[in-house]
């Protein structure tokens, strides 16, 4: 399996460019572009969620993704030294009936586990490592 | 990133997103489009038809702007979203706040 690394600091302003690297690693795999979309989407919910709820402090962090691809799926590992957190047990927010009750946060993490056939989430030493499986084919969404 | 702001009639204002609604497309785009829809006094029909994705971000832009919009008396309408931007819209459940229709003229006709 050939397998795509991407290292960078806890700043939003690279997000696109390290996006724009998964999507030319996914396109040079022939990806389905439906699946490189779907995996674009989880992989700018959990970073910018990492990013913005993750440290406590003004430092810099690194953050690391390792990308894979097998028969089935795109394989994404989120390693990171953020407050712990399990984005496979985040509740979604209530359905609201107005837009008075819209409630604009907590849909990043929705839309993460809808657009994810697997997250896994497990805590190492002072580290948290999230795995994400995006099916490449439609019966393994 | 773009974004096209155009009268269709007196009571009615299109703002025409081009590009991303990601994160950094939000960035960019945000304080424009919350001042345009919010100073218009109009209703805003917003066109997704040039949008390839919609992430979280630019669905909090969208709700803050139809609450902000709609305690001034006026509503906003959402059309031409496809693909991956529709789903989107339909794993939320946006149009259960926000009405999302397939066309500028379904949008008119929700405002008739």
């Amino acid at each position: 399996m050939s397998a795509l690394s991407l290292q960078f600091w806890n700043d939003l302003s690279v997000l696109d460019q390290n996006r724009q690297a998964l999507r030319a690693y996914l396109e040079s795999e022939r990806v389905d572009p439906h699946a490189i979309q779907r995996v674009e989407l989880a992989f700018d919910e959990l970073v910018t969620n990492i990013v913005r709820h993750g440290y406590a402090d003004d430092a810099a962090h690194r953050i690391r993704v390792e990308i894979g691809i097998t028969s089935n799926h795109v394989a994404m590992i989120f390693d990171d030294d953020g407050r712990a957190f399990d984005p496979s047990q985040a509740q979604p927010p209530p359905r609201p009936q107005s837009i008075e009750q819209a409630q604009p946060g907590g849909l990043g993490l929705m839309l993460l586990r809808k657009m994810s056939s697997e997250i896994r989430y497990e805590r190492l030493g002072m580290r948290n490592r999230t795995y994400i499986r995006i099916g490449i084919r439609a019966a393994d969404r | 990133m773009k974004l096209e702001i155009s009268d269709i009639d007196a009571q009615n204002t299109r703002l025409s997103v081009q590009g991303r609604l990601d994160t950094p497309g939000v960035d960019v785009i945000e304080t424009r489009f919350v001042a345009s829809a919010t100073t218009a006094a109009k209703n805003i029909l917003v066109d997704l038809s040039a949008v390839p994705i919609l992430t979280s971000m630019g669905i909090r832009m969208l709700i803050s702007t139809a609450r902000a919009i709609h305690n001034k008396k006026h509503r906003m309408i959402i059309f031409g979203a496809q693909g991956i931007v529709m789903e989107t819209l339909d794993h939320v459940s946006l149009n259960d706040v926000i009405p999302v229709v397939a066309t500028e003229a379904q949008a008119l006709a929700l405002l008739a």
